[in-house]
């Protein structure tokens, strides 16, 4: 049931209750003869229920654009995410140390093995390790989004 | 004897029937529909039943609603008044019932 239905209910409900209220009635009258919450609750949506269970075009349209984006979320989505999560992780672990190792040699001119070829292709200075940093920053925090977005 | 159980299906039939009528002859509010239900005994009816009820006819455009404000101290009521749908529907069911009288005064043998 959407939230605006859900509101008016609750408005026109709290409306007869004062209403109730102003006829002199007390708290526990008032409550026995709306009579259980659950009840009412549940003969609002008994009603709800009976009346959408016709299997129409537009019923089975929905369905069909349900298990479409099911089907569509476990072929693609799920593995794209299952392979690249593990990739921003080695990434976010790799690059700060990277970014490091090329600081340090940058700064000290120690002329480590290898650590001239840590870069990104074009450009090779000393503010190279800052966007390093960078990456590791943004890396983490798509590796995040991720998490949080598998949580839902 | 099991009245009860008769009066009740008697009521199950009936109420949308007298609540489009009560809403036909002026615009009513929730509340207002039940206390006049009340004093019928074989109508009279608790809200669980009631709003539900209103709420279908709401979507099935027979009644459409609009918020008022009452007078002081009152919360503003949602108040309900019939659709030419409505008023379709209640004729039909009109006739409907004056079947169902006839016949029934017919078979006694009146």
């Amino acid at each position: 049931m959407p939230v605006s239905e859900r509101v008016d209910i609750v408005k026109e409900i709290k409306s007869e209750m004062l209403e109730l209220q102003d006829n002199g009635k007390k708290a526990e009258e008032i409550s026995e003869r709306l009579g259980n919450p659950k009840e009412l609750a549940k003969a609002y949506l008994g009603d709800l229920i009976s009346n959408s269970n016709s299997l129409g075009w537009n019923r089975v349209l929905v369905i069909y654009a349900y298990y479409g984006l099911a089907s569509f979320s476990g072929l693609f989505v799920i593995p794209v995410l299952a392979i690249g999560s593990p990739v921003f992780i080695l990434c976010a672990v790799a690059t700060p140390i990277l970014g490091f190792v090329k600081l340090i040699d940058a700064l000290l001119n120690l002329g480590i093995p290898y650590a001239s070829y840590i870069g990104i292709s074009g450009i090779q200075n000393l503010f190279i390790s800052l966007h390093y940093y960078w990456c590791c920053i943004i890396s983490c925090g798509i590796w995040l989004l991720e998490v949080i977005g598998s949580l839902y | 004897m099991n009245i009860d159980d008769w009066k009740s299906q008697i009521k199950r039939g009936t109420l949308e029937f007298c609540i489009l009528l009560m809403i036909k002859q002026r615009t009513s509010y929730g509340y207002e529909i039940i206390s006049t239900l009340e004093e019928y005994p074989i109508l009279a009816a608790k809200e669980s039943t009631i709003y539900p009820l209103l709420r279908r006819l709401l979507k099935e455009e027979y009644i459409s609603s609009s918020w008022k404000e009452s007078s002081e101290g009152l919360p503003p009521r949602k108040y309900y008044s019939i659709t030419d749908k409505g008023l379709e529907y209640i004729s039909t069911m009109s006739d409907e019932w004056n079947n169902l009288l006839n016949a029934i005064s017919k078979i006694k043998g009146e």
